[in-house]
C-alpha cells in the first residue's frame, strides 16, 4: 500500500461511540479492522479464528456497555431497577418510607348522669360529677378493629357563654316531666393504631449514630422518646437540625380559633427515624455528639484533634486531623449512653381499619378522671353508662405502599421543595401549617412597596358563620413561626391582615310580562349570591363587572339590565356591620375591571341585604 | 489560471513500480491457520492461510469441533457433536449419526454458505490398548465438500473426536 495513503488511514480514525450492543460492537471492529488490517487478515466470518477474537471483544464491550447503562440507569429514580437503589433514591428525595397507615375515626362517646335541681325549680346535669374521658381510652368495632382515644374529652368543658359543648339531651323525666337523668355526647377522634412504651437499656459506652429499632412493625408515629433523667428527645427530618416546634395551649382569648401556639426550642437531645420497606420496622437514630464532653468553641480546635504520626516524616506533616474527633461534637445531636430510653409510640393500620358508619359499638377499656368529690359508686354508675357510636366511617387506614407508590411520591416530591422560594410556595406553605396551630382562610402575596427584600403576606381568616375576619395576633405569630424554618435567609415575610372591602351590588331590570317580577328577581339574586360566595374569591381577585352583568342579563326572565352598580359598604348599616374600609368602586375600576386595593379581597357580607334589585 | 499538469501523481510514477518484491507482497493472508504456530519468515506472528480453500476447509473443521454454546458471544455456533457422543452406543449409532450429520448441515448452511457439504462418514476406532489411560475410543468423521463459488469441488477433511462415555 502506497505510504501516503496508508499515513491517511492511520490518521482518519472514524471510531464511531454509537454502538451499544453486541452485533453493533462486532460490525464496527471488522469494518475497523478491515480497514486497518485488510492486508494482513481477511477472514473475519463467524467460524473463522478472527472472527472469534472479533466476537470475544464484542462481547467485552457489550457486557461493559450494558453495565454502563445499568449503573446509568440506577442513578435516577425514574429509571432504577435495583430495590436497594430505588429505596435510597426515594430516601434522598426526603420522602419517608413508612408501613401501614391507621384510620382515624370521628366518634361520639355518650353516657348518662343524673341531674341537679337549680333554684328556679329547672334540671341541669350533675356538673360536678362530670368525667373527663382520657386519651388511651379504646373501643372497638363489632368486626374486632380497636380504636385509641387521641384526646382527652372532657364532658365538663363549657364554651365563651359558659354553656356546657356536651350536646345534652333528656334521658329520663320524673312524673312532672322534669328532666331526672341526662344524656351527654362529645365527639372524640379516635385512631386504629396502638400506642406503645418501649425501653432500651443504654449501657455506658459512647457510640456515634447509635440505632434502635422498635419491635413492632408499622410504626405511625413516634409520641415521645424520653431517658432517665426525663429529658425529651425530639424528632427531627436531618440530625443537621438542631430546632423543633413544639406545641403550647393557647391561654389567650382567641383559644378557640386557635387552641395551640408554636414554640421554636432548640433540641441537642434528637433523633430520625427511618423505616425498613420489607421488614416495616422502625430504627431511630441518635445524634453523634457525647454528653459528657462540651463543646467549648462552635469551632473546635483543631490541634486537640490531632493525630501523631511516627516514623521519619521529614517531607510530610508531623500531624494531620483525625477527623473522627469531630464526630463526638454535639453538632448533629446528642448520642444518648449510660441510661434507660423510653419510647412511646403508635402503630399498626391497614386497609382493613376502615370501618363502616355505626359500627364501632362497645368500650373495651376506658380511662377516666373523675372529681375527687365523686363517690365511687356514682364513678361506677356513669362508668357503666358509657357508650360510643361512629356516625361517619373511619377512613385513611391504608397497606404499606408498594416500592412503585413510593417511587411515584418521590418524583412529584422531587419538584415540591422544602422552602419558600416563589409566592406560589410561600402560599402553599401557610395553607399546609398543622390544623392545631390555626387555619387561614386566605393567603395573598405582594410586594413590599417600601422594602424590595421584602414580601407582604396578607392573611384572612373566617369567623363560625363563615364571615370573613382578621387572622388573630397568635395565629399570625404561628404562621411565623412556621414559615422561619423554610423561608431564605435574606428574604423577610411581613404578615399582615388582608383589607376586607365589604361591596353591594345595586341593580335595575325591564322584565318580561310574561314573567313574575319578583320571581325574577330571587332569581338574579339567588345567582348573584352563588357568584358572590366568598369561597370564590381570594385576596387580591379583581372583579369583572361583564360577568355580573352576564349573570343578570342571562336570567330567565330579564329582558334587558338598565343600571348595575358596586357600591361599597363600610361601618354600621341598620344592623348590619362592616369594616371600616372606605373603598371608592370609581377609583378602583379600570375597563370594566373592578381591582380591590393592594392585599385586599371583595366580600358580600349579608348577601340578602346587599343585594338588591328593581324592576323598572 | 491553475495548471492541471501540476496537480496530482501519476500512475507511472516509480513508487507505484512493481518489483518482484511487491509482487510477492500482494499475496494476502486470509486468516490464522490453527491449531496455531508461530510463523516462519513471512512477517506475519502466526502462520496464515494464503489459500482460500485451506481456510475454508480451517473454518469448517473448527466449526465440526466446536460445541454450542462455547464461543462467547455467539452461543448458536457449533455442531455440538460432543454433547452426542455421551449418548452414542452401539445401538444408537445410526440414529447418533444422522443427527450429527443434520447439525453439520445446518450449521454449515447458517455459518459457511459457500460451503456445500457433499457426504459425511464415520467410522469409529475401539479403544486399542486397555492397560494405556490415554487410549481413548474415538470417532473419525470424514467431510467431503465442495466450494462451487471457487470452483474447488469434491475436497476432504477429517475431524477426529474423542468418545466421552
Amino acid at each position: 500500500m502506497p505510504k501516503n495513503i496508508r499515513k491517511r488511514k492511520i490518521n482518519f480514525k472514524d471510531t464511531t461511540y454509537l454502538n451499544r450492543d453486541f452485533e453493533s460492537f462486532r460490525n464496527e471492529l471488522i469494518r475497523y479492522a478491515r480497514v486497518h488490517y485488510g492486508d494482513t487478515i481477511l477472514d473475519f466470518s463467524e467460524a473463522s479464528l478472527a472472527g472469534m477474537f472479533v466476537d470475544m471483544a464484542a462481547y467485552v464491550g457489550d457486557i461493559m456497555s450494558f453495565y454502563q447503562d445499568h449503573q446509568f440507569n440506577e442513578l435516577s429514580l425514574e429509571t432504577a431497577v435495583e430495590e436497594r437503589n430505588i429505596e435510597r433514591l426515594i430516601r434522598s428525595a426526603g420522602v419517608k418510607i413508612t408501613g401501614a397507615s391507621p384510620s382515624y375515626v370521628e366518634v361520639s362517646l355518650k353516657l348518662k348522669i343524673d341531674a341537679v335541681a337549680q333554684t328556679d325549680g329547672s334540671t341541669t346535669p350533675s356538673a360536678a360529677s362530670l368525667p373527663v374521658v382520657r386519651s388511651g381510652t379504646v373501643i372497638s368495632s363489632t368486626s374486632g378493629v380497636e380504636f385509641e382515644l387521641l384526646e382527652n374529652i372532657d364532658f365538663a368543658e363549657k364554651d365563651d357563654d359558659g354553656e356546657l359543648i356536651a350536646t345534652v339531651e333528656v334521658a329520663s323525666t320524673n312524673s312532672d316531666s322534669v328532666p331526672t337523668e341526662y344524656f351527654l355526647s362529645r365527639i372524640g377522634k379516635f385512631t386504629s393504631a396502638k400506642t406503645i412504651i418501649e425501653t432500651f437499656i443504654i449501657p455506658d459506652i459512647f457510640k456515634p449514630f447509635r440505632t434502635i429499632t422498635l419491635k413492632n412493625s408499622d410504626v405511625n408515629e413516634i409520641i415521645r422518646i424520653t431517658d432517665k433523667d426525663g429529658d425529651d428527645y425530639y424528632e427531627v427530618d436531618s440530625l443537621t437540625q438542631d430546632t423543633v416546634y413544639i406545641k403550647q395551649k393557647n391561654d389567650l382569648a382567641d383559644y378557640l380559633s386557635v387552641p395551640e401556639r408554636i414554640k421554636m426550642i432548640p433540641a441537642p437531645k434528637r433523633f430520625e427515624k427511618f423505616t425498613d420497606r420489607k421488614s416495616r420496622k422502625t430504627t431511630i437514630r441518635f445524634g453523634s455528639g457525647d454528653e459528657d464532653v462540651f463543646d467549648e468553641d462552635v469551632v473546635p480546635d483543631p490541634s486537640e484533634h490531632a493525630v501523631t504520626f511516627y516514623g521519619d516524616r521529614k517531607s510530610l506533616p508531623f500531624v494531620s486531623i483525625d477527623p473522627n474527633k469531630f464526630l463526638s461534637t454535639t453538632t448533629l445531636g446528642i448520642s444518648p449512653r449510660n441510661t434507660t430510653i423510653t419510647v412511646k409510640y403508635r402503630s399498626g393500620g391497614g386497609v382493613k381499619h376502615n370501618v363502616a358508619a355505626s359500627q364501632i359499638t362497645s368500650v373495651k377499656s376506658l380511662i377516666t378522671k373523675f372529681q375527687t368529690s365523686v363517690d365511687p359508686v356514682t364513678v361506677s354508675k356513669i362508668r357503666s353508662t358509657v357508650s360510643c357510636l361512629n356516625g361517619t366511617p373511619a377512613a385513611g387506614g391504608e397497606n404499606q405502599l408498594s416500592l412503585e407508590e413510593f417511587r411515584q411520591i418521590a418524583l412529584s416530591s422531587q419538584n415540591a421543595q422544602s422552602r419558600i422560594v416563589t409566592k406560589e410556595d410561600l402560599i402553599s406553605r401557610v395553607y399546609s401549617l398543622p390544623n392545631k396551630f390555626g387555619r387561614v382562610f386566605r393567603a395573598g402575596v405582594r410586594d413590599n412597596p417600601y422594602n424590595p427584600f421584602a414580601t407582604h403576606l396578607h392573611v384572612l381568616s373566617r369567623n363560625a358563620s363563615g364571615k370573613l375576619e382578621w387572622t388573630s395576633s397568635t395565629l399570625k405569630e404561628n404562621i411565623g413561626k412556621f414559615l422561619e424554618n423554610y423561608r431564605l435567609i435574606t428574604d423577610a415575610i411581613d404578615i399582615v391582615d388582608g383589607v376586607i372591602v365589604n361591596i353591594g351590588v345595586d341593580y335595575s331590570v325591564s322584565v318580561d310580562s310574561k314573567y313574575n317580577p319578583d320571581i325574577v328577581l330571587q332569581s338574579v339574586n339567588f345567582k348573584l349570591q352563588e357568584y358572590f360566595d366568598i369561597r370564590n374569591f381570594q385576596i387580591d381577585q379583581p372583579l369583572m363587572l361583564s360577568e355580573i352583568q352576564n349573570l343578570i342579563i342571562n336570567t330567565e326572565g330579564v329582558v334587558s339590565m338598565l343600571e348595575m352598580d358596586i357600591i361599597s359598604k363600610e361601618g354600621t348599616v341598620g344592623a348590619n356591620s362592616y369594616t371600616d374600609v372606605s373603598y371608592d368602586p370609581y377609583q378602583y375600576k379600570d375597563r370594566g375591571i373592578l381591582y380591590p386595593p393592594p392585599g385586599g379581597i371583595f366580600e358580600v357580607k349579608f348577601p340578602n341585604d346587599d343585594i338588591s334589585g328593581r324592576v323598572k | 489560471m491553475f495548471n492541471f499538469k501540476s496537480s496530482g501523481i501519476k500512475i507511472s510514477d516509480p513508487k507505484f513500480r512493481e518489483t518482484k518484491e511487491s509482487a510477492e507482497s500482494k499475496i494476502r493472508p486470509i486468516g490464522i491457520k490453527t491449531p496455531l504456530e508461530i510463523g516462519d519468515d513471512r512477517a506475519e506472528i502466526f502462520k496464515m492461510h494464503i489459500d482460500p480453500l485451506e481456510q475454508i476447509a480451517d473454518n469448517l473443521r473448527n466449526l465440526v469441533q466446536t460445541n454450542s454454546g462455547e464461543r462467547l458471544g455467539r452461543y448458536s455456533i457449533g455442531c455440538d457433536l460432543m454433547s452426542l457422543l455421551f449418548d452414542r452406543n452401539s445401538q444408537n449409532e445410526a440414529e447418533y449419526e444422522n443427527i450429527a450429520i443434520q447439525n453439520i448441515k445446518k450449521q454449515v448452511q447458517r455459518y459457511m454458505p459457500v460451503v456445500a457439504i457433499d457426504e459425511v462418514r464415520f467410522s469409529s476406532v475401539d479403544k486399542v490398548d486397555y492397560t494405556d489411560k490415554t487410549s481413548l475410543s474415538k470417532v473419525i468423521i470424514n467431510i467431503q465438500f465442495s466450494v462451487p463459488r471457487l470452483k474447488r469441488l469434491k475436497n476432504r477433511i477429517e475431524v477426529v473426536l474423542y468418545n466421552g462415555g
